[in-house]
């Protein structure tokens, strides 16, 4: 018999604007000891299904329309509150996306990790605190039993990930519900993580539902595999016929959509490649493209036309970046944090440079120095040949319309308060782009017609379009001065697979259209693969190893670099079928 | 990609996040009735005293400390026209004639009348208008030199930062009332000069929520973003940073007004703030409270225009901090 048997679970939203099926007529299982991973594209229903079952919903807005969901006997979407609270936390444990807010910043992680226990009676304040300690070394902190009275800001975002698993799994859970929890953590620390959950899982015996966007990541966890799309199931199995054979035009395009190390693509297909959606009386329709294959060989690299390294269009040389470091409010600077150390590099008109490196070794300070964003400690930034480092906001303002920025988050880096129209227009009125308004807002709707948006969106607010979109307005505000070189700084790093498709495939496209240059930073070394020319792998404020792209991942000079292809989810047909053997 | 005009073009009209906001606060009931109170006593205090029988200075001799609406009605010697006196069962002092009622009755006294006969509701209405001209006064003077002080000081920091905010440490610390008394000995009592003493000394805290706001804000990346597009400084903090932090600096202006409006009643009070004859609230209840015993309503009628105006001010507050909070809107 299963352990939770999931059937015909309806949850609609009734919202202002008209009802919501966020999750429509699923049913699945797990059973004992496996992993099941349920995949989807955000908006596709997959947290709220989880979140259904813990009884997380809100409601109202939420509510639940129907379905069974049963866990030993009981019926979780019916059960009373008593009997929920008695479950959650004991036998279901969940961990969730957002290691830096899912931890409360005023409670030592000790007490933090005990308090399930305490709370379900299971032992007392030291047996808990022995317990702790043991899963905090089984969760991979070596010197558990001196860091368990820390506070959570003292860890690092892969450790207080770690912290979160532990006391998910400390009181000896059943089932062990994870929501995205690698999605917010760089590929190493996300590869460290999964690796983690597969030993614990093996160790303890633990049901797991795994909650991700992307397959790779079930590739190298889960057992089963549920694909979702729009609140409905499309595919469900074990995990090596889904990989090896996907029936459903949507799985296929999701398996194709993430970049590979080994794959040639110019662009990458998308999910749009491979599924027609159509509305044939009120019901939607999913079926294949009869084209998609062709379509996706039309896709491969065919001689590209070569850079020409001696046009440089950026010269970086011994670029530092240091930071005072302060340790009281009345001593002096204590030491600096250097976090550009020299570095040097060049960029080629018309190519893209990759910087890859983990959070925190100065890639994103790196862009920012360049721009002139933050002053320089020292070293030279040329840009066409002429020294940008250390000149003041006037100096720097014409020189500002040909170089610009994209920056990680889309939420962010729209100001709320303005439409579309002013966001893209106000550069140009700054810049003298235009000659009256008129003219200037019929640049802007071409520019939204260049990033695939139409033009009648020009009066709408940010709030109003999903992450992928505002990141397409980004890029056309960026696209607004006409530059001739962009810093992407980890411009595609908070989306979903699927959409992350489609903004590198806008971002070449437009490269190749306007002859632009850039420079392309990203923890994920598979991305950087598919956008950089030339790539440079960063450490600690220094650079590892450059050169080309390819070269470099073939034959990785350094440890470093080799441990980042590593971190790369390994997806292929024969790693599955070797895991699950 | 040129395109020739956008003529033919039928845009989306985008739900800006304010008419949001106020759709959310004419979905409150407390802060429509507080926006509605409000209204009405406003428009009562500006309006109201031209529609009145008295105004607020003159004396209505026999009606001496009336309580409102008194039915009692003055009575004349037939020999003496200009004797008034009050009771119908007394003879004239002079020829011991009965009285007769008088010819022509006075209209009534809606709120009664103070201990030297003048029209209370006349004088709530009179002070009401001084209170609310002082609240909102000084809290606009408050809020100009509050935002641009804290958005300026949080926008660039550090030294700016530290300058800026020192000089209202010291300000906070000069004890308010010595520094209204020295205002006024310097200048001289002047309407004016009230509201802006009250709103030089309300903008401190004012600046200091500015500028933890816009220290939050200016990592956003947007922020940097306009950097990096060359917008100059003070396009970035008045068209970026301040339209995003309208929402708590209305919230807290709504509870200066208040603050404001008791502050001015203090001052009254020590015979700093307003002076007879004109009045407002807080003097209208300083000396109603002298004679709460012997004519209740003294008090009773001004301190209920006041305490209405402050609860109607509290509710639209509240109304709004719920509208404008980002917390609780749709996505």
């Amino acid at each position: 018999m299963a352990l939770l048997e999931v059937e015909n679970l309806k949850t609609y939203f009734h919202t202002r604007n008209g009802v919501v099926k966020a999750v429509d007529d699923i049913s699945f299982t797990l059973e004992k000891g496996e992993i099941l991973g349920i995949v989807g594209e955000s908006g596709s229903g997959k947290s709220v299904t989880v979140h259904t079952l813990m009884g997380l919903v809100p409601q109202p807005p939420g509510r639940i329309e129907g379905g069974t969901a049963k866990f030993d006997d009981s019926n979780l979407l019916t059960a009373d509150e008593a009997v929920l609270r008695s479950l959650r936390g004991k036998r279901i444990s969940m961990i969730f996306q957002d290691p830096m807010t899912s931890l409360n910043p005023y409670l030592r992680i000790s007490e933090q990790l005990i308090e399930p226990l305490l709370i379900h009676g299971q032992a007392n304040r030291k047996e808990a605190l022995k317990r702790a300690i043991n899963m905090l070394e089984k969760v991979g902190m070596s010197d558990a039993a001196e860091r368990v009275h820390s506070y959570p800001h003292e860890f690092s975002g892969g450790m207080r990930q770690r912290v979160m698993i532990a006391m998910a799994l400390i009181t000896d859970p059943e089932v062990l519900i994870a929501d995205e929890p690698t999605t917010a953590l760089d590929v190493t620390v996300q590869a460290q993580i999964l690796r983690l959950l597969k030993e614990l899982q093996t160790d303890l015996g633990v049901s797991v539902i795994f909650i991700t966007h992307d397959l790779g990541v079930i590739a190298e966890l889960a057992d089963r595999v549920v694909v979702m799309y729009h609140g409905h199931i499309v595919e469900q199995g074990d995990v090596l016929p889904i990989f090896e054979n996907p029936q459903h035009p949507y799985t296929k395009g999701l398996l194709a959509c993430r970049p590979r190390l080994e794959s040639t693509f110019k662009i990458l297909p998308t999910v749009s490649d491979y599924l027609d959606e159509s509305e044939v009386a009120g019901q939607i329709d999913l079926s294949e493209k009869p084209d998609a294959a062709t379509r996706i060989d039309a896709m491969q690299k065919i001689n590209e036309p070569e850079i020409d390294e001696t046009d440089l269009l950026l010269e970086v040389n011994d670029l530092q970046m240091h930071f005072p470091e302060r340790s009281g409010f009345f001593s002096g600077p204590k030491g600096v944090v250097k976090a550009v150390d020299g570095i040097s590099f060049t960029v080629p008109r018309g190519s893209t440079l990759g910087l890859v490196g983990e959070s925190g070794c100065g890639k994103t300070t790196t862009g920012r120095a360049i721009l002139n964003l933050v002053e320089p400690t020292s070293g030279s930034v040329k840009f066409m040949g002429v020294e940008i480092a250390g000149r003041n906001a006037a100096a720097m303002l014409p020189l500002r319309k040909r170089m610009q920025i994209v920056f990680q988050d889309p939420y962010s880096s729209l100001n709320p308060r303005l439409t579309i129209e002013q966001a893209l227009t106000e550069p140009m009125a700054v810049h003298g782009i235009g000659s009256n308004h008129s003219d200037r807002r019929d640049r802007a709707a071409a520019l939204l017609e260049e990033v695939n948006l139409e033009s009648h969106f020009l009066r709408r607010y940010p709030h109003e379009f999903s992450g992928g979109q505002r990141q397409r307005i980004c890029v056309a505000r960026a696209l607004s001065l006409e530059p001739e070189f962009i810093v992407c700084d980890e411009a595609v790093s908070a989306m979903d697979v699927s959409v992350q498709a489609q903004v590198l495939n806008l971002l070449k496209e437009l490269q190749s259209r306007r002859n632009l240059t850039y420079i392309f930073i990203s923890h994920d070394l598979s991305v950087v693969k598919f956008m950089a020319d030339t790539m440079a792998v960063m450490r600690a404020g220094k650079i590892m190893e450059q050169g080309r792209a390819e070269s470099i991942y073939a034959n990785p000079a350094e440890d470093y670099t080799q441990r980042l292809i590593d971190a790369i989810p390994r997806d292929s047909v024969e790693f599955i079928k070797q895991r699950v053997a | 990609m040129k395109r020739d005009h956008l003529a033919d073009v039928k845009f989306d009209e985008g739900t800006s996040l304010w008419k949001d906001a106020r759709r959310r606060l004419f979905q409150n009931k407390m802060a429509v009735f507080g926006l509605c109170v409000f209204s009405l006593i406003t428009l009562l205090s500006f309006v109201g005293p031209s529609l009145l029988p008295y105004d607020h200075e003159s004396i209505d001799l026999p009606f001496q400390a009336r309580p409102p609406l008194s039915e009692k009605h003055p009575f004349v010697c037939p020999n003496h026209d200009y004797v008034h006196l009050y009771s119908a069962d007394e003879n004239c002092y002079v020829c011991n004639t009965p009285l007769e009622p008088a010819a022509t009755q006075p209209a009534r006294h809606l709120m009664g009348t103070d201990k030297l006969g003048r029209d209370l509701c006349a004088a709530v209405l009179r002070g009401g208008r001084v209170s609310l001209a002082v609240g909102f006064m000084a809290t606009a003077v408050s809020l100009v030199i509050g935002v641009i002080w804290g958005a300026v000081a949080g926008y660039f920091g550090g030294r700016v930062d530290q300058l800026l905010m020192r000089i209202v440490d010291v300000l906070y610390a000069l004890p308010f009332l010595i520094f209204v008394v020295l205002l006024m000995v310097m200048f001289g009592r002047n309407f004016l000069l009230l509201f802006f003493a009250i709103g030089f000394v309300e903008w401190l805290t004012m600046s200091r929520i500015v500028r933890a706001q816009v220290m939050a804000l200016k990592n956003q990346e947007f922020v940097e973003a306009a950097v990096a597009l060359g917008y100059g400084r003070s396009r970035i903090i008045f068209r970026h940073l301040l339209p995003n932090l309208l929402g708590p600096v209305i919230i807290y202006t709504t509870l200066t007004v208040p603050a404001v409006m008791l502050l001015e009643s203090v001052l009254s009070f020590l015979g700093l703030g307003v002076q007879a004859p004109d009045t407002s609230w807080g003097v209208l209840i300083k000396q109603g409270a002298e004679g709460m015993e012997d004519y209740p309503w003294l008090l009773l009628f001004p301190a209920a225009f006041f305490s209405l105006t402050l609860f109607s001010l509290n509710f639209i507050g509240d109304g709004l901090r719920d509208a404008l909070d980002p917390k609780s809107s749709k996505d």
